[in-house]
């Protein structure tokens, strides 16, 4: 029923973005949307597409994962100031908002090579975060969600500052970035969004340098992070009343400091494409050391492009104090850090077809091994290490 | 062989007329190298000679397609990847394309235009860009 909503919605945007593209020059409509269809054999895990959604396939075939529609507004107010608003309406939420407001800031155009934003923007994290779910603008259905979900936002409420500069032979953009942003994520498998999780002081940098085909990026972070459910709350009361307030305090993420450091690259000429990113995230709490990568290739074959993605992610919150604990104390806690953990592995092979300007189908299969008995971005029923195998099959326009 | 002398000579002028850059006459563009080309024609250059610039495609699916593969090392797709990438990070909106009937239109105009053109379709007041490598 949503689909067909959103399908009816999408037909009747295509007639209206063109009549405002006539009637308005200073007001730009566009949009983007993804109809997908997802099987995960898997029926004891649920494969879903962020830490933000429930919904998701086990066993069946889903719209949840991967299917969008996304609606953008640019206003050009003065020659040097403009506004944008951007929403984004998927099927893949349960219990939070189907909603989401994405982008909704003005620009100031201070001159040809300074910029600044203010209002709710997107933060610049990875290589394709400003184009997070405009699938049509990658080669792959979704990104490789084991560099793209361990940071589980992509908006922050705050200020942008660009800086762009044109070289002889060289574009460097760079961006620093100040804010904050709140969410609530699904860390249960009955669809409850029992977490919250608040970003203070978010501060940070990225800059890319673009020269010919090749493209370099680099970013650095930090914020100040405040992570609590219902559990988590239990369990250090729990610890604190029985006397390991260090261990508790230690564990607890409230106002805890978070660095984040990605690299990126690609090198894409009209045959062949090359991507790689690189994360590291950093925390003194039960979140720990994640770093994460993946490399992706294909080759561009007029309208056909196949391609090959590797990735995997790796979590380090063991923590060693929990050794000292009690039997009674110590299996739940570590029992939590491990639940909690994120890392996998995943081999994906697909192929994107240029049906016609602005529309492009794709087909991805993806093998995703979880080695542990952690949880990972995906919701585990039960104990069960098989791996998921995910085919996908995409159709994806920007109109 | 009227027929194959006439087809002979219609493929020889679709298979050896020249891409031809032009400058519309509000313009102060009498020379451009490929890479400042392109940097117009990716959004990355707004000015020449602290002058704006409006680079236009123009309505020739042939040639455009020529100039994207030659000029910009893009294949169509890959330009529309592009500025899909431009459009949705709120940095760059696509350009605007001419027909070739209306760039007469555009002379009278205070703007600086350029665009491309095949060989012999040059509009009569706008000025011919050279390009270096």
């Amino acid at each position: 029923m949503k689909m067909k909503k959103i399908n009816s919605i999408l037909l009747s945007l295509f007639s209206t973005s063109y009549l405002f593209a006539q009637e308005l020059d200073w007001l730009r409509f566009s949009g983007f949307t993804t109809i997908a269809a997802t099987y995960n054999d898997n029926k004891e895990i649920n494969f879903r597409s962020d830490a933000l959604s429930s919904k998701g396939s086990k066993g069946d075939i889903s719209h949840a994962p991967d299917s969008k529609i996304g609606l953008r507004l640019d206003a050009t107010l003065h020659e040097k100031i403009s506004a944008s608003v951007q929403g984004m309406l998927s099927t893949q939420r349960n219990k939070t908002k189907d909603l989401k407001l994405e982008w909704a800031n003005v620009k100031f155009q201070l001159n040809n090579n300074y910029s600044f934003e203010l209002g709710r923007l997107r933060a610049p994290i990875y290589m394709y975060s400003d184009i997070l779910n405009v699938s049509y603008a990658y080669h792959w259905i979704r990104l490789p969600q084991e560099v793209y979900t361990p940071i589980p936002f992509s908006s922050y409420n705050g200020a942008k500052f660009n800086f762009e500069h044109n070289g002889e032979n060289f574009n460097l953009h760079t961006s620093i970035i100040y804010g904050n942003e709140k969410q609530k994520l699904v860390t249960d498998p009955d669809g409850s969004a029992n977490t919250t999780f608040k970003t203070d002081h978010l501060k940070g940098v990225s800059s890319t340098l673009t020269s010919g085909e090749i493209k370099v990026r680099a970013s650095y972070f930090e914020t100040k992070l405040t992570m609590q459910n219902d559990g988590l709350k239990t369990l250090y009361a729990y610890l604190t009343t029985n006397g390991f307030t260090t261990i508790a305090n230690d564990l607890d993420i409230n106002n805890k400091k978070v660095k984040v450091t990605t690299l990126g690259f690609s090198y894409e000429n009209t045959s062949f494409f090359l991507d790689g990113e690189y994360i590291d995230i950093q925390s003194k709490s039960w979140l720990g050391d994640i770093s994460a990568y993946y490399l992706s290739a294909g080759y561009i074959l007029d309208s056909f492009t196949p391609f090959v993605t590797v990735a995997s992610s790796k979590q380090d919150n063991t923590y060693p104090q929990t050794s000292t604990l009690p039997g009674a104390l110590q299996t739940p806690v570590e029992g939590t850090l491990s639940g909690m953990n994120l890392a996998q592995k995943s081999y994906t092979l697909g192929v994107r077809y240029d049906l016609f300007e602005s529309a492009s189908l794709k087909v991805q299969f993806d093998k995703i091994k979880v080695d542990t008995t952690h949880q990972t971005i995906h919701m585990r029923y039960n104990n069960n290490l098989d791996d998921m195998n995910v085919i996908s099959l995409a159709l994806d326009m920007v109109f | 062989m009227k027929t194959f002398f006439l087809i002979s000579v219609v493929l020889t002028n679709i298979l050896f007329a020249q891409t031809i850059y032009i400058a519309s006459p509000s313009c102060v563009v009498n020379s451009l190298s490929k890479y400042q080309l392109k940097q117009f024609y990716l959004g990355h250059l707004h000015q020449h000679n602290d002058k704006k610039v409006i680079a236009l495609n123009i309505e020739d699916s042939t040639l455009q397609k020529e100039f994207t593969t030659t000029i910009l090392n893009k294949t169509p797709n890959q330009l529309k990847m592009y500025w899909s990438r431009m459009l949705f990070t709120g940095r760059k909106t696509p350009l605007d394309t001419i027909k070739y009937e209306d760039l007469s239109k555009l002379e009278q105009s205070k703007e600086c235009h350029i665009t491309y053109v095949q060989e012999g379709k040059v509009a009569q007041n706008w000025s011919i860009i050279e390009i270096s490598e």
